[in-house]
């Protein structure tokens, strides 16, 4: 069972669609699916987080947004901007500092 | 199966605050989003594709609750309805007052440079300039603030502030115009009298009067807001 993104894990729907984002434009289904492929299926993020975190991005600078139709269907496809690219350099130091401390209480000899 | 329109959601998020253009783009994407969970569920042998679908895609009340928790989503006029039902009216007036007025003088140098112009006509674009800024402008700003602001779910004490606002401001303002020396250099004196119609104990019965006609306009915007399908 793929854990769902939550409050507790604040930033990290961000920083995994800017990564997916970096190699090149996406849109809303095919970033989901990304995600689920690149965690190994570990990962999940829900509709409810994949777009309200998407427009924030985008009203933020970081993504650009361009419509195009695809079988009839009004599709929005999504790139990483200049500013998203250093956004993804300053969430990816910060989860690793995050990640890095909290093995570092797991390995350490406190119980 | 959903309705593809998504016509509660599109309402709670209006209603939440969100821009009626980024509800329009993010239902979009819901729906092509659906679209393809239904293709998936369809090539994976899925019995009932579409309830499956809709499951995976989760309830509207959950979606409208976690994009409307986002405050970035939310229009200005809800982040921040006091700059735009507050702070707006009051920096309106002078705007309006100072392109007024460069208008007026970029004018009157037109004529200054065309020497045998007429007048009259000069004269009859100020006085229609005069007319939309103290009684038209107010009117259709203040109006518009206020269905903006039924629009997007503010509080209503909001519209009536802005209301109030612009009512007392053009009941308190004037603005006079007079031309000098046409043909052989031209000249405007141009001045928004603030204080003129206050210290003529008259700005009252006018403030009551522009709130007034604010509020039938409203109305009337309202009405035929209804009237619009979604």
């Amino acid at each position: 069972m793929p854990i769902r993104t939550t409050a507790f894990m604040a930033g990290v729907p961000e920083l995994l669609i800017l990564k997916l984002l970096s190699a090149g434009e996406m849109y809303g289904y095919e970033l989901a699916k990304a995600v689920q492929t690149a965690s190994a299926e570990a990962l999940s993020l829900g509709e409810g987080v994949l777009y309200p975190a998407l427009h924030a991005l985008e009203i933020g600078g970081a993504l650009r947004a361009r419509t195009a139709m695809v079988d009839g269907r009004k599709r929005v496809y999504y790139t990483l901007t200049a500013r998203g690219r250093r956004r993804l350099r300053e969430l990816t130091r910060r989860w690793q500092r995050v990640a890095g401390a909290v093995q570092a209480v797991l390995g350490g000899s406190y119980a | 199966m959903p309705d593809p329109t998504f016509p509660s959601l599109r309402r709670r998020l209006i209603a939440g605050g969100i821009s009626p253009r980024r509800v329009r783009r993010l239902l979009q994407e819901l729906r092509d989003h659906y679209t393809e969970l239904v293709l998936e569920q369809q090539r994976t042998g899925s019995p009932r594709p579409a309830e499956a679908a809709s499951a995976l895609l989760g309830t509207e009340e959950s979606l409208a609750a976690q994009l409307l928790a986002r405050r970035e989503l939310l229009s200005w006029s809800r982040r921040w309805p006091w700059a735009v039902y507050a702070l707006a009216p009051l920096l309106i007036f002078p705007t309006a007052f100072v392109a007024t007025i460069c208008l007026m003088v970029g004018l009157a140098h037109v004529l200054n440079g065309m020497r045998h112009s007429a007048p009259v006509a000069f004269l009859d674009v100020m006085r229609a300039i005069r007319y939309f800024d103290l009684y038209l402008m107010p009117v259709i700003v203040a109006s518009g603030l206020a269905v903006l602001a039924r629009r997007r779910g503010v509080s209503p004490v909001w519209a009536w502030l802005s209301i109030a606002l612009f009512a007392l401001l053009s009941s308190l303002t004037n603005i006079s115009v007079t031309l000098q020396h046409i043909g052989a250099g031209a000249g405007v004196s141009s001045r928004p009298a603030i204080l003129i119609p206050l210290l003529m104990k008259r700005w009252l019965p006018t403030a009551a009067a522009a709130a007034a006609i604010y509020t039938v306009v409203l109305h009337w915007a309202l009405r035929r807001d209804r009237e619009v399908p979604d």
